[in-house]
């Protein structure tokens, strides 16, 4: 009787410790997640954000992306290829516009076409105040390109799909 | 004499006794019942945890999940694209099986998805497909003839090029015209991406 009451504490002590180490490790579609997750962390912004916190949070966004990363929209204008110094420059404009602003990422669709590279099918939804008071809430669905370099997953493309066509 | 004098006195002394039983029957099936009532308040908040009580919540939970995640999804309207049909912070719900037998039709409202259902747009058909739309100071003209809207109660002046919906695809507009045209979200947008309408 003890035996088997040793043997089943064994066994549950062993279940709960396999499952505990499968949980707090991510896979792939976690990391991949992750990123989507600091981008939306440093891209938003608090009301009377701090200028070091600013500056920290820019220089941040640029390991997210890749050397040359694609960006397709339907306004040919923003369409090009950027670096990553370039796109933290362009959120630094983006952010001073806003005295409050928040990134969410929603609905996530990940596949891995091949190894090392995911295609990610997403919402971004753009919410906050300007600092002429004005209240801003957009939504799009964005079709992203991940590649993975040093066991980090950084963005090389990242498509606006046209839900709505004019 | 004295039996005759005494007889009502026994009379009232047992009429009072009958009626003080009758109060005390009384008051215990008061409480009777007031017990029976306590209980049964207390085993629908705090029932026993039976295998039976167990497999009746847990089916209670798949199928407010698979009903609510699936067929009636909650919404919570936020924007004022839709005003005044739909308000912005309005509750509503989103009907799933609403096209599952009929095709989108003119003046319908619809929720319409982007990369899944956790953020929708709900917009109005004004035009299917085939048809011809354009906007001429603000007012709406399918295949030249001019559409009466009685939903729009913040009109604007909207010039918009006419154009032709494509196959499959429906014309999409919010309610609410009075927004400048280059911040509001409209156009064509394929049938697929329809997911249902709102319930009311």
């Amino acid at each position: 009787m003890v035996r088997l009451r040793y043997a089943v504490t064994m066994v549950v002590m062993m279940t709960s410790g396999t499952m505990a180490i499968l949980c707090s490790s991510p896979g792939e579609e976690g990391k991949v997640k992750k990123q989507f997750h600091f981008l939306s962390e440093w891209v938003s912004k608090d009301r009377g954000e701090k200028p070091l916190t600013t500056a920290r949070k820019i220089r941040n966004i640029r390991i997210l992306f890749a050397r040359e990363c694609a960006l397709k929209a339907h306004i040919d204008s923003y369409s090009g290829t950027y670096t990553p110094d370039e796109i933290a420059g362009h959120a630094a404009a983006v952010r001073s516009r806003f005295s409050s602003v928040s990134l969410s990422f929603y609905d996530f669709n990940i596949d891995f076409p091949e190894e090392g590279s995911a295609n990610v099918n997403v919402t971004a939804r753009l919410t906050g105040i300007s600092t002429t008071g004005e209240r801003v809430d957009d939504a799009h669905e964005l079709e992203c390109l991940l590649k993975c370099a040093e066991e980090k997953w950084i963005f090389t493309q990242v498509e606006v799909i046209d839900v709505l066509r004019r | 004499m004295f039996g005759i004098r005494r007889l009502p006195f026994v009379r009232v002394a047992f009429f009072h006794a009958l009626r003080f039983q009758n109060v005390v029957q009384k008051v215990r099936s008061y409480l009777k019942y007031k017990m029976v009532a306590y209980k049964k308040v207390r085993r629908f908040f705090l029932p026993s945890l039976t295998l039976k009580f167990l497999l009746r919540a847990s089916l209670v939970a798949i199928v407010a999940y698979l009903f609510f995640g699936r067929v009636c999804i909650p919404l919570r309207i936020q924007g004022s694209s839709m005003e005044p049909a739909y308000r912005n912070g309005g509750i509503n719900f989103c009907w799933r099986p609403r096209y599952l037998f009929s095709e989108p039709q003119r003046d319908d409202v619809v929720a319409v998805r982007l990369a899944g259902r956790k953020v929708m747009l709900l917009k109005r058909i004004v035009a299917v497909e085939g048809e011809r739309v354009e906007f001429r100071d603000g007012k709406l003209f399918v295949d030249g003839a001019e559409v009466d809207e009685p939903y729009v109660r913040y009109a604007g002046d909207w010039n918009l090029p006419s154009r032709q919906v494509e196959k499959d695809h429906v014309y999409v507009v919010g309610d609410n015209r009075s927004m400048d045209l280059e911040h509001h979200d409209f156009g064509q947008v394929s049938v697929d991406r329809i997911i249902g309408g709102p319930l009311w």
